[in-house]
């Protein structure tokens, strides 16, 4: 740093070491109780095994490769208190029934990708423990790009999107809900591991719930997608 | 020069657990690093309630951002650059950006006041400078920035930077004189800042 060596002339040595040599102040205590009520309150906490009092998020983190709709369930109690909360079930109780509607009535190309083991809820089951790590980063790749698949398609659909009604709109605005509430855990946490796969699988399935509450609806009332193209797309894959 | 008050190594084990979220982890990280980030903002700001914070703003920042640390340079610089960054922000947004533009020139043989001046004096003449001149010493003899880094920092230009080094350092030393000569009993009766 020849910049430093130019400037310092005695004085300015003298000075540095004088201010280094100054204690580190100490901060008031407290400081820690608030942001840890920061942390949690903005989600960022998905490991309470030292704090009892958060029984919700210790159970997001117990469930981390156990099945998704426990997870997901978990993960809604994890949410910040809101008006709505109350009413959770009407609209998961509709996507879920849209959604075997869906499953239904949409054609799906099966064959992509190999589906695991599903709960007998229907859920995709955890990776087992025993899978490889480049088995477990070829499904998170798989599922990232089916989620981006969806997403992108919903995007289309939304473009030129007729209204829905009263209880699809509920339901899909819930449902999108709990997709921001995941991806604020995304956010959160690292690139890998069970936790964000079990994460990655929950948004897969919540897309595919949301994309049942739009593409069921515009079905029931026109026959076809709200904007006109087919009701899903074609190649959705079945992780 | 010595090294900045925050080079502290942090295990990859404790980072990758704070990256999962685990709350003990970030804990073990705020424990380690909160009295640099203070000190730092405190410097700065020469406002405790302030520094508390941006303690609390620059920490909450860091865990919000977790993930996007790559491990590319030290973990502790980069928390530095945060809570330099939330320093700053307040600094701008308090307007408290008035720097010292006179320079008196200095030439003695006698040694400099702060060789022999007590810690609490030396912080007592630190907080009368203007905050923007503060905040280049600061960041200059004790964090070790170069001109040219402060410059980027402060939106300023390299000379502006070496000019306040001097200029504070010139008027901490008019500081201490001052004061040890009409009161050489600053311990007992400081003054107010």
């Amino acid at each position: 740093m020849s910049d430093r060596q130019s400037a310092t002339d005695l004085n300015a040595a003298t000075v540095g070491r004088a201010l280094r040599e100054l204690p580190l102040a100490t901060p008031p205590d407290g400081g820690w109780d608030a942001l840890a009520a920061s942390l949690r309150a903005q989600g960022l906490v998905r490991d309470t095994a030292t704090v009892g009092e958060l029984p919700a998020l210790e159970t997001v983190h117990a469930d981390a490769s156990g099945d998704p709709a426990t997870r997901r369930s978990a993960a809604a109690r994890t949410r910040p208190a809101s008006p709505r909360r109350g009413r959770l079930w009407v609209p998961a109780a509709l996507a879920a029934g849209l959604a075997l509607l869906a499953i239904a009535l949409v054609p799906m190309n099966r064959d992509a990708v190999a589906p695991p083991p599903t709960t007998s809820t229907g859920s995709i089951a955890a990776t087992s423990g025993a899978n490889v790590p480049t088995d477990s980063t070829a499904e998170l790749a798989a599922l990232r790009s089916e989620s981006g698949r969806i997403e992108e398609w919903l995007r289309t659909l939304k473009a030129d999107e007729t209204p829905l009604d009263g209880r699809s709109l509920m339901a899909a605005t819930e449902i999108e809900d709990m997709i921001g509430l995941i991806d604020l855990q995304l956010a959160a946490g690292s690139d890998t591991g069970s936790d964000t796969q079990a994460l990655w699988r929950d948004r897969v399935e919540l897309l595919r719930d949301l994309a049942a509450v739009r593409t069921t609806y515009s079905l029931a009332g026109t026959g076809v997608a709200a904007n006109g193209y087919a009701a899903a797309p074609d190649t959705w894959n079945t992780l | 020069m010595d090294r900045s008050n925050f080079a502290i190594d942090v295990p990859d084990s404790l980072l990758q657990r704070a990256q999962r979220g685990e709350l003990r982890a970030f804990e073990q990280i705020y424990r380690l690093f909160e009295r640099p980030v203070y000190s730092l903002a405190l410097r700065l700001l020469n406002d405790a309630d302030a520094a508390r914070e941006i303690l609390h703003d620059a920490m909450l920042k860091l865990f919000q951002r977790l993930d996007q640390f790559r491990g590319d340079s030290p973990f502790w610089g980069w928390l530095r650059q945060i809570a330099l960054n939330e320093a700053l922000m307040r600094l701008r947004k308090d307007r408290r950006i008035e720097f010292d533009a006179s320079y008196d020139e200095i030439e003695t043989e006698a040694p400099p006041p702060w060789v022999h001046a007590d810690g609490l004096v030396l912080e007592q003449a630190l907080s009368r400078l203007p905050a923007l001149t503060r905040s280049v010493l600061w960041l200059y003899h004790v964090e070790g920035y170069s001109h040219p880094e402060i410059a980027d920092a402060l939106g300023k230009s390299v000379s502006f930077s070496k000019s306040q080094v001097a200029r504070g350092t010139a008027r901490l030393r008019g500081f201490l004189d001052s004061t040890t000569e009409s009161n050489p009993c600053l311990i007992a009766n400081p003054q107010p800042t």
